[in-house]
């Protein structure tokens, strides 16, 4: 009997390991006044040394205050941010995407609004006016758009084009000639990290954009309304006909953004081109070959209601939020004004970026030309996983990767998106 | 009756110096999460607020109509049944070799252990490249072998995915039960060994009637190892695959993570916290029950 119950003492136990997955919201630390804490996430290449370099030119000016910079990777971050908030041990610093995953915090009161500095020395004027929106709840603002503006264009490879005298498609149907011929011809047209979800949803939100104008807003702002709108059944079976025409590399479902799978084949010369956000440009940078890619907009839909200036993406990202939990307040705003200050600015541009604000000179030709398609945007519409509230936008990523591999139909989708709407968003 | 300090007799005193800091460590970090995943399983919570709003069983009875819930159950299982047909026969005919090669086969011994000394997340990285279509190791020597029509999208494919997750895991595993059987093998006597020879016993009659009875300890701990394992597997699928593609590769853990960490639903995740819980537990007794016989026979 003995040995019985020490057996089955020994399977509870490890049984119970199991559990232990969410057992990090168990223990609880004090926070302790002292250092400003600070969080980023520009942790590969040249983006540790803006940050500290920012945070030295700060600590140089103000001897008395310590700044502890952590630099976190990012999908690593974004878990760790939520179990510090929910312990309240957050950094006195963090970045954030804006839209419904930093509103989460905001309702959270887990950050402070921002007003008050902002007004100060008017600030605010310093900024882009689009970078606010992402940002702004209820009239107060709760984020500092510092990093940069990251648009969806189509990158594409010039030698492949040139080679079978393709021209930069500027409507659907004339991307899908495109893509016939590129599939006669043995290239795939388009490459994507499908197994990362994120970028799929680029394509169907950029088509319910350009088929159903404002369709999204009324629908995510719950003015009128739905996800099952004519424009969002469209948009789906629009894309699942390019799935079908072979629009997408082989596997595309397997490809994983973060460790370069995805852009491999364009670079590589399998694919001839990739929707991503204008950051893929580093990877030219990295790999040399800055001339061999060029972008164009996402193609017009005819008869389609939304404006094709309109551009997915953001506008100023990543913005710092200060905690409330933060002991030094004032000083974690200097840090934040420090990290885009002049020098700053001009730093990030060197590296092909374009900082939120305003009166830029830039050098580079594809950066002069994706800050003019930013500034003739009619429209700026931030990616749907990140506008809307985290619930949703997982369901729509795994919604649209489920559509992209033929497990659903456009009907089904828009119902089981419309079914959340109405429970989380009325 | 005098008091004299028998060690074989502790008193409660040094009980509780001994056993004392294990206990609320356990109590702690084990035992109370436990106990609170059940409570916020009633509960609906963002893991941010700082109120929670109780819900009653609303979330159990969500999770028992979430289908996607039950395919994640339905995936742990192949998970499981996969890792306990091949890593048990694979583990156990590759320490028996191992032992009869004795010194000679030292090399392999290193060898076959090899995978489990890597760790989770640089395998999974190392194989979501091996298994990329494109570029990927496999299908490139697939090709190159003329084998082309064995080539396939090997986690990109919803109907094949768990199956390439599974039998990664069994790679990774494997050399663990190796080693589990080749050390119980060696602790059969010698004596035996010789017996047996003396009485006639064949290699494979050794085996048969003589090596695996005396080592049947030693596998039925697998088999509940495997299963516990296996049922709250994570970390590989996690980095490898996210649980994708459509869903096809989510088991109960990576499911609850989802939930936790992507879509903001603490309460609802340790709803499927908790059934994953009774589920290793229920299935740890079960077999516990259906072993105690080849156990104590």
């Amino acid at each position: 009997m003995k040995k019985f119950m020490n057996r089955r003492s020994s399977i509870l136990l490890a049984a119970v390991g199991s559990i232990a997955l969410v057992s990090g919201y168990a223990v609880v630390p004090a926070q302790a006044a002292g250092p400003i804490t600070f969080w980023h996430i520009q942790s590969s290449g040249t983006g540790p040394k803006l940050i500290q370099d920012a945070v030295d030119r700060f600590q140089a000016d103000n001897p008395g205050v310590k700044v502890e910079v952590s630099p976190i990777a990012n999908d690593a971050f974004k878990d760790k941010i939520k179990v510090a908030v929910g312990a309240d041990n957050a950094p006195c610093i963090f970045p954030s995407w804006g839209g419904g995953p930093l509103n989460e915090y905001v309702k959270a009161g887990a950050v402070i609004p921002l007003n008050s500095y902002l007004k100060k020395d008017n600030y605010k004027d310093r900024f882009v006016p689009a970078s606010w929106s992402n940002v702004t709840f209820g009239g107060a603002t709760y984020g500092i758009p510092v990093e940069n503006s990251s648009i969806a264009v189509i990158w594409y490879d010039k030698k492949i084009f040139a080679k079978y005298k393709l021209k930069t498609p500027k409507t659907w149907p004339e991307l899908l000639t495109v893509v016939k011929t590129l599939n006669t011809n043995k290239v795939a047209p388009f490459t994507l990290g499908g197994a990362s979800k994120w970028p799929s949803i680029m394509w169907y939100d950029y088509l319910a954009d350009r088929i159903g104008g404002d369709a999204f807003a009324k629908a995510a702002l719950r003015t009128g309304g739905s996800f099952t709108d004519p424009a969002f059944i469209q948009a789906g079976k629009m894309l699942q006909d390019m799935v079908k025409a072979g629009g997408f590399i082989k596997g595309f479902n397997g490809l994983n953004y973060d460790n370069g799978q995805s852009a491999a084949p364009l670079l590589g010369g399998k694919a001839a081109m990739y929707l991503m956000g204008n950051w893929l440009y580093g990877d030219f940078v990295g790999a040399k070959r800055t001339g061999d890619f060029g972008f164009f907009p996402f193609p017009s839909v005819p008869g389609g209601k939304g404006d094709a200036t309109n551009v997915l993406g953001t506008v100023g990202d990543n913005y710092y939020s200060i905690s409330s939990t933060c002991t030094d307040k004032a000083n974690a705003f200097k840090v934040i004004q420090y990290l885009i200050d002049d020098k700053s600015v001009t730093a990030r541009i060197a590296e092909g970026r374009i900082p939120p604000v305003k009166g830029l000179t830039l050098t580079d030709p594809n950066t002069i030309a994706l800050n003019k398609m930013i500034a003739n945007a009619k429209g700026v519409q931030l990616w749907w996983d990140q506008y809307l509230p985290p619930e949703f936008g997982e369901l729509h990523k795994n919604e649209v990767q489920k559509l992209m591999g033929l497990g659903t139909t456009p009907e089904k989708m828009a119902a089981a998106q419309e079914a959340l709407a109405k429970k989380i968003l009325d | 009756m005098s008091k004299k300090y028998d060690p074989l007799k502790p008193n409660f005193r040094t009980l509780a110096w001994m056993l004392g800091p294990s206990i609320i460590l356990l109590c702690v970090y084990l035992i109370w999460p436990i106990i609170e995943s059940f409570r916020l399983s009633l509960f609906d919570w963002n893991g941010l607020d700082k109120s929670q709003k109780y819900a009653g069983f609303a979330n159990w009875n969500e999770l028992i109509h979430d289908p996607l819930f039950w395919l994640s159950v339905k995936n742990s299982f192949i998970l499981l049944i996969v890792a306990l047909l091949i890593q048990i026969p694979l583990g156990l005919s590759l320490a028996i070799l191992l032992y009869r090669g004795g010194t000679r086969f030292r090399f392999f011994k290193m060898t076959y252990f090899f995978p489990g000394l890597m760790s989770t997340v640089a395998i999974a990285i190392l194989f979501k490249q091996v298994f990329d279509y494109n570029y990927g190791l496999l299908n490139q020597v697939l090709q190159s072998l003329n084998l082309d029509f064995l080539m396939q999208d090997w986690l990109g494919d919803k109907k094949l995915a768990i199956f390439t997750v599974a039998l990664l895991v069994c790679w990774q595993y494997t050399p663990y039960y190796m080693l589990l059987f080749l050390a119980a093998l060696n602790g059969i006597s010698s004596d035996v060994e010789e017996a047996s020879a003396i009485d006639g016993a064949t290699n494979w009659k050794y085996t048969r009637f003589i090596q695996i009875p005396l080592i049947k300890g030693a596998i039925v701990t697998a088999v509940t190892l495997i299963t516990i394992g296996s049922l709250k597997y994570f970390d590989l699928i996690w980095v490898l695959t996210a649980g994708g593609p459509e869903s096809s590769t989510e088991v109960m853990a990576s499911y609850l993570y989802q939930m936790a960490f992507k879509s903001y639903r603490v309460g609802y995740a340790s709803t499927i916290a908790s059934a994953l819980f009774l589920i290793v537990f229920l299935t740890a007794i079960f077999i516990s029950r259906t072993t105690r016989k080849v156990r104590e026979a």
